[in-house]
């Protein structure tokens, strides 16, 4: 005798919609563990005080002023010398009417910021052209790391006349650099989510001088 | 397909398999976290699904036992009990395992670090910072006095005064600045006059503060100096200028502190990450030892299932026995213990159903012949009743049931004698059985006539007794019959009188009229009278006695009937109709019998109806009037419809002494009668396969009930 289980095809598309839902349900859990709680407790450590871009040249340029404070936890770490990376996005896109924006040019720039216990300064590092500056104070530190002056972004001639661009910024703390050990804290705890929201303004080619927001 | 992967022996192996990938990196972890590192976000995802997978699995395989648990399911309650102790069986060793290894891991963590150890680098480390902090502090005190000293005017200032001030301190290099980091001057110990190391914008930050700097890099790719900057306030001048004097170190000076600096970093490090190190690895361990324990629950449902489907797919078949299935057999899945009781399970089912076919043969067997039997009883012209011991009646014929004029079926069960209730004419024939039983005759064979209100029936009715202590009853209705033998032997009398006696009356009639006529003239008035009224008495008496034998020998060549359906009412009718006007009847007419038809032959039963309204009217004789009464209805009788006329007068009625054969030849109380009237009526109503019966009624007069059938 066969065991017969009687059910139709209905209710196995049931069960299978039902089973993918639960399972979607439970990655959906674990996405807002990981990404949305430390995002509703976290504070605004990280904010963008001002940023422009002007047309130098043939090139257009950016200066920003950011504001970084680390948590007690951050500055702690830090002083038991893990290394920490900030990251700063650069985004220029290209708005459409109705259509997802077009992104012209994405820069990432990551800083790395050391402290030496022994000649007590701290040092910051440009991961990309391996530039180190040292300083006297993480406040000199984070001086200099939030400022940016003339940094150049895109050559004007990549840029249509007739069409409208945008540009928005952030900066962050670079939590997947941090050690393996930490990272998983890091990832839960709104204390190691430093990251500014994206500040955002419209750029006209025309004008040498920015357009502010 | 996904089924096939939620469930089974595969999904079994590919969660073994990730369970021990998991494992196999954890304890990888442990000796490479460089590896753990790439690894990491791969081995939480996997774990989540597995994870989340399994907590629907177990969900639903709970509700799904939850719900058996409910229906009484057989199975359900041993499957529970299994998955319980699988579990505890499971659980208990995990946790004492996992709380020995978060103990362990926690002591391995902590062993990293010694207090000695930790003690020593912080000496090294302030030893070392003291050592640096008083190398540069000694530069810049040396650096401000010097400045102090040498840079006053900026007239005087020159390049002679900063080599001066080089090969006082002893410095590498010497480079005066303005507070924009423009260099104004500088002296160097290479005599080749390199371009000096210009300080970057951030270094001059602190001096625009009002602050010095000393700064010693100690990096390996660092030109091992000591860079002192000093601030330089000069007459004349608006802004500061700044002094930058590079001091070199010695490469095992720089190489120590570099070491010491790098180990401490490290072990600092190190011990902060140790809290975090340890949360990571217990909640890894944590994690693990979820997957364990859901995949021992999981498993702890599979095997309590396939341990459990023997005993349901047995609850299954016993109820699929109960229910008369026995072409099911249970497949045998083990040869285990299991596997020999279904077995045994399915041999004894396979021999119930042969039983079970074989009961049933002899069952549809024992039913073909009943039936055979009821169709052969059926068609005999004899009726058939079986009786129990206790004189109950189990079995009948139709036929019984047309012979007595009672629907002996709806007596099965019930006793004989109930069979009077509904017919008490019956009454003679049902106490003669009962009493034939009770005296426990075996054989008998008995006539007797049943009276009943639609004449006399002759019955014969033979008993045997069965061997189970019944009886067999078989009535046979020879009334006609005995009938039929008494109309031909009637018949053969009035052939016989016809013949024996018409011949000689017409010569006895002749000779008398010869007589007479010859001798009447002759003869004297008296003797003359005497002759006359003589031969008067002779020919009248034989002309009566002709018409008597013309009426034997129409009752004994009664012509071939004419049958056709007609309508009894209007037949009637009509023939009462002829009577109407007689003054010495009168009709009463009540018929209920309209659009009725029977089968017969028009002219005889006229006759009838003639010969019964004579007969009314010579009752009446003595009378001035007599009054008929006709009464016509349809009755239903067993399984036929019958036309039953009464004609009934309010005359003397019948003599009782010829009541029980008034309807014989030659029975007559009239004194000029044949006696045929009657008889040729009953043969004629016979003849249409009707009845007649005659009775004195309640109230006086004579009754006459005929009843022939409906087509």
């Amino acid at each position: 005798m066969t065991r017969k289980y009687k059910k139709n095809k209905c209710s196995k598309n049931c069960k299978l919609l039902i089973s993918i839902a639960v399972i979607f349900l439970f990655f959906l859990i674990f996405l807002f563990l990981f990404n949305f709680l430390p995002r509703i407790t976290a504070q605004d450590e990280f904010h963008i005080k001002s940023a422009r871009s002007y047309v130098v040249g043939d090139g257009i340029v950016l200066d920003a002023d950011m504001i970084m404070n680390f948590s007690e936890e951050v500055a702690e770490a830090l002083e038991n010398g893990i290394p920490l990376t900030i990251m700063v996005e650069v985004q220029l896109f290209r708005e459409r009417f109705l259509w997802r924006n077009s992104i012209i040019k994405e820069s990432r720039q990551l800083f790395e910021l050391r402290y030496h216990p022994l000649t007590n300064i701290h040092e910051v590092k440009n991961m990309a052209s391996g530039d180190r500056y040292s300083f006297n104070s993480r406040q000199d530190a984070m001086a200099v790391l939030g400022t940016i002056r003339g940094a150049h972004l895109i050559d004007k001639k990549m840029l249509a006349q007739d069409k409208q661009y945008s540009i928005q910024m952030r900066t962050s703390l670079h939590i997947n650099s941090l050690p393996l050990t930490l990272r998983q804290i890091a990832s839960l705890s709104s204390s190691w989510y430093l990251k500014s929201p994206w500040y955002l303004w419209n750029i006209n080619i025309d004008n040498t001088l920015e357009k502010l927001p | 397909m996904i089924k096939k992967l939620f469930s089974g022996p595969v999904a079994i192996i590919i969660l073994l398999l990730l369970l021990f990938f998991s494992l196999r990196i954890i304890s990888s972890a442990v000796m490479d976290v460089a590896q753990f590192q790439q690894l990491y976000y791969i081995l939480l995802a996997v774990n989540l699904v597995i994870l989340c997978m399994l907590i629907f699995l177990i969900s639903r395989k709970a509700w799904r036992l939850l719900h058996q648990l409910r229906r009484h399911v057989a199975g359900s309650k041993l499957t529970l009990r299994m998955v319980i102790i699988f579990v505890s069986l499971a659980i208990f060793p995990a946790l004492v395992v996992y709380s020995f290894s978060i103990h362990f891991i926690h002591r391995s963590i902590d062993s990293w670090f010694d207090v000695t150890v930790e003690s020593a680098l912080e000496d090294a480390m302030t030893l070392s910072r003291s050592a640096v902090d008083e190398k540069k502090k000694t530069l810049l005190r040396q650096m401000r006095r010097l400045s102090d000293d040498m840079l006053v005017d900026a007239e005087t200032i020159s390049v002679v005064s900063l080599n001066e001030i080089r090969e006082k301190s002893g410095v590498y290099e010497i480079a005066l600045m303005n507070s924009k980091g423009r260099v104004l001057g500088s002296s160097s110990i290479e005599k080749d006059g390199i371009v000096p190391d210009i300080p970057s914008s951030d270094l001059l930050l602190p001096l625009r503060q009002g602050r010095d700097h000393v700064v010693m890099d100690l990096s390996d790719d660092s030109n091992r100096m000591i860079r002192v900057l000093t601030r330089v306030s000069i007459k004349g001048e608006k802004d500061f200028l700044v002094l930058q004097a590079m001091a070199p170190i010695s490469e095992r000076l720089h190489r120590l502190a570099a070491t010491v600096q790098q180990a401490y970093s490290e072990y600092k490090g190190l011990v902060y990450l140790r809290k975090p190190l340890k949360t990571t690895f217990t909640l890894t361990l944590s994690l693990v030892l979820l997957l364990g324990i859901l995949s021992a629950v999981w498993a702890a449902f599979s095997s309590a299932k396939r341990i459990a489907a023997p005993i349901r797919d047995l609850s299954e078949g016993t109820k699929a026995v109960a229910e008369g299935e026995y072409h099911k057999p249970i497949p045998i899945l083990n040869n285990d213990d299991f596997g020999l009781l279904i077995e045994s399970f399915n041999k004894m089912v396979r021999r119930l159903s042969r039983t079970h076919k074989a009961l049933e043969e002899s069952h549809q067997q024992e039913k073909r012949q009943k039936d055979y039997l009821e169709v052969v009883l059926g068609s005999l012209s004899s009726g058939i009743i079986s009786l129990s011991e206790n004189q109950e009646i189990r079995t009948c014929n139709p036929e019984v049931s047309l012979i007595l004029g009672i629907n002996v079926n709806n007596y099965q069960a019930k006793p004989l004698l109930d069979l009077t209730s509904e017919k008490s004419e019956l009454e003679p024939l049902v106490n003669w059985i009962i009493s034939a039983i009770e005296n426990r005759v075996k054989h008998w064979n008995e006539e007797m006539t049943l009276s009943e209100s639609g004449g006399s029936k002759n019955l014969l009715c033979r008993g045997n007794a069965l061997a189970d202590g019944g009886y067999v009853i078989v009535i046979e209705n020879v009334t006609s019959l005995v009938q039929a033998q008494r109309d031909a032997a009637w018949g053969e009398v009035a052939r016989r009188l016809a013949h024996e006696i018409k011949n000689p009356l017409t010569p006895i009639q002749l000779s008398a009229e010869r007589l007479r006529h010859k001798y009447l003239r002759t003869m004297q008035d008296k003797d003359a009278e005497t002759l006359d009224r003589l031969t008067a008495t002779i020919i009248n008496q034989v002309d009566s006695m002709k018409e008597m034998v013309k009426a034997f020998s129409e009752y004994a060549k009664m012509p071939e009937l004419k049958m056709q359906s007609l309508e009894i009412e209007s037949l009637l009718t009509e023939v009462v109709d002829l009577y109407r006007s007689h003054d010495k009847l009168g009709i009463k007419q009540d018929l209920l019998i309209a659009g009725s038809l029977v089968e017969a032959d028009q002219g005889r039963l006229r006759q009838v109806f003639h010969n019964l309204i004579k007969n009314a009217i010579e009752a009446a004789a003595e009378r001035d009037k007599i009054c008929l009464k006709i009464k016509g209805r349809i009755r239903e009788e067993v399984n036929r419809s019958y036309c039953v006329l009464e004609l009934s007068d309010d005359g003397m009625g019948f003599p009782e002494e010829l009541l029980n054969n008034i309807f014989d030849p030659y029975v007559t109380n009239k004194p000029k009668g044949t006696g045929l009237g009657l008889a040729i009526v009953k043969k004629i109503i016979e003849e249409h396969g009707g009845s007649i019966a005659a009775e004195n009624d309640v109230d006086g007069g004579a009754k006459i009930t005929i009843r022939l059938p409906v087509v």
